[in-house]
């Protein structure tokens, strides 16, 4: 088979990435970096994401497909204690009306309570609870600062952080400094962002994501350095309160996947879509 | 003199020996053969010292044919026993939820449902809806590994770009992390949960048999 040049390229990209196992890869110093010359500034950046806490709606061929089920498995199943009682309950009633109240013993087991009544109470005290709402009040408002709003959906947040004399609106970023790893840093970074009671899970040492940003020009000149590397990495929020600090972030959010597009800037919401789950 | 006295007191001495029942005092009568000059006949019984056991007793030979026979039977009766343990083992054990109760199979000719034949629509509704939950199931399946493939190659990227940064850091990143396995997650649930709720049934505790 003939391969055309892309397929190649393709084929040969992947295999040598994958081909090479982990440890061999460790074992071997790399050769120096092929892209823009001059040091960079290593930034790691927190996805800090709430997990859905309600199932979705069932969609038209799952809630079909969900009576069928429920349809089958009760043509298969034999009768329960319940059924067998209110069958009894009804032929008692029968016999006693055929009788016209003659019998005591009949008319006795039919003064008792019948499968039909302890059905009616059971629905009576189930009608008594009050599930909680799976559309909060935080979505009818549409209050983005919320956790409890999209409870179907995964939220992430998203911050607008303080950039020398403006803001902008990202994911929580930190500079990395030497003697950390880039975990710990994305640690220190949370905390730093959203306080130290916040409770989340960092998923890894390994980082999700990869952005690369060049300053401007004063900037470049200032810094030393041509630009910054950002490394993204996902928390899961365990529990805790997230308080953005003032100093560091003026304005926060809680957004689904979908919602990143409004928000951030094309090139690094398409770095950041690409580490994210987005059914919802 | 000395000896005629040693003599008597030794003939006193067995008989007490004697009295007392030999094996209670731990003592054996023995007949010395030291030279011995006297005037009488003397019996020459003395008690030796308290011995603290019985002299043993003469190692029989035994033929050993017989000594490999007993081996033999010794290890079939070992063999049969592990067997038997580990076919216990390899029984299922009884789940008790998948077991009729003794009530239910006692009354299973009354408990059966009639049984209502399908007809042709139902039977051909019932059809088509099962071959659309496999095709949903499928897309929902493909779009999974696509989404999944997205994300891991986003990984592979942030490591390749890392690696090429700094060596040292891609060398911590790829460090196991030993608190991400087990994860645990109670997953969503119908509805959300409600501050502060007492529920009126209480706790449940699991009381499942386990064999171990």
């Amino acid at each position: 088979m003939r391969l055309t040049w892309c397929s190649r390229r393709l084929l040969l990209g992947g295999f040598q990435f994958s081909c090479r196992t982990l440890s061999q890869a460790a074992r071997a110093e790399p050769a120096p970096p092929a892209g823009q010359a001059g040091p960079w500034h290593l930034y790691t950046a927190v996805c800090l994401q709430r997990l859905p806490v309600v199932a979705p709606p069932l969609s038209d061929t799952e809630r079909r497909f969900a009576a069928l089920l429920r349809q089958l498995e009760f043509e298969r199943s034999l009768k329960s204690s319940h059924e067998i009682r209110h069958e009894m309950d009804i032929a008692t009633a029968e016999a006693l009306r055929a009788s016209e109240g003659d019998d005591p013993d009949l008319a006795e087991a039919a003064s008792l309570q019948t499968a039909a009544d302890f059905e009616d109470a059971c629905a009576e005290e189930l009608a008594g609870f009050e599930p909680a709402p799976t559309i909060t009040e935080a979505d009818r408002a549409g209050d983005q600062r919320s956790l409890q709003r999209r409870l179907s959906s995964r939220l992430v947040l998203v911050v607008q952080q303080r950039l020398g004399a403006g803001t902008s609106w990202m994911l929580p970023q930190g500079r990395h400094q030497d003697g950390a790893t880039l975990r710990q840093t994305a640690e220190q970074t949370l905390q730093a962002m959203v306080g130290p009671n916040v409770n989340a899970q960092f998923l890894g040492n390994a980082p999700w994501g990869f952005y690369k940003y060049k300053y401007p020009k004063p900037l470049q000149q200032e810094s030393g350095a041509v630009g910054g590397k950002v490394f993204f990495y996902k928390a899961v929020l365990r529990g805790g309160s997230v308080e953005p600090v003032a100093d560091r972030v003026a304005d926060h959010r809680w957004l689904t996947a979908a919602e990143l597009g409004g928000q951030l800037r094309s090139r690094y919401r398409r770095a950041v879509h690409r580490l994210l789950i987005d059914h919802d | 003199m000395a000896l005629s006295l040693g003599l008597s007191t030794v003939q006193r001495l067995a008989a007490n020996v004697l009295d007392m029942s030999l094996s209670r005092s731990l003592c054996a009568l023995t007949i010395s053969t030291r030279r011995v000059i006297s005037t009488s006949s003397p019996a020459a019984i003395a008690v030796s010292h308290p011995l603290c056991a019985e002299p043993l007793k003469k190692k029989k030979r035994i033929d050993p044919a017989v000594v490999r026979a007993r081996e033999e039977r010794r290890r079939r009766k070992l063999e049969k026993a592990i067997r038997r343990l580990e076919k216990s083992s390899r029984q299922l054990k009884p789940l008790a939820e998948m077991e009729l109760p003794r009530e239910v199979r006692a009354e299973l000719s009354e408990r059966r449902r009639p049984a209502r034949p399908l007809t042709t629509e139902e039977a051909n509704e019932r059809f088509d809806l099962m071959k659309e939950w496999t095709r949903h199931r499928r897309e929902q399946h493909v779009a999974d590994v696509a989404v999944l493939r997205r994300i891991q190659e986003s990984r592979a990227k942030a490591l390749r770009e890392l690696r090429a940064e700094s060596f040292q850091l891609y060398c911590a990143a790829i460090e196991e992390d030993p608190d991400l396995v087990p994860w645990a997650h109670s997953g969503p649930t119908l509805t959300p949960p409600i501050d502060g709720y007492d529920a009126p049934d209480g706790d449940y505790v699991d009381t499942t048999r386990r064999w171990e």
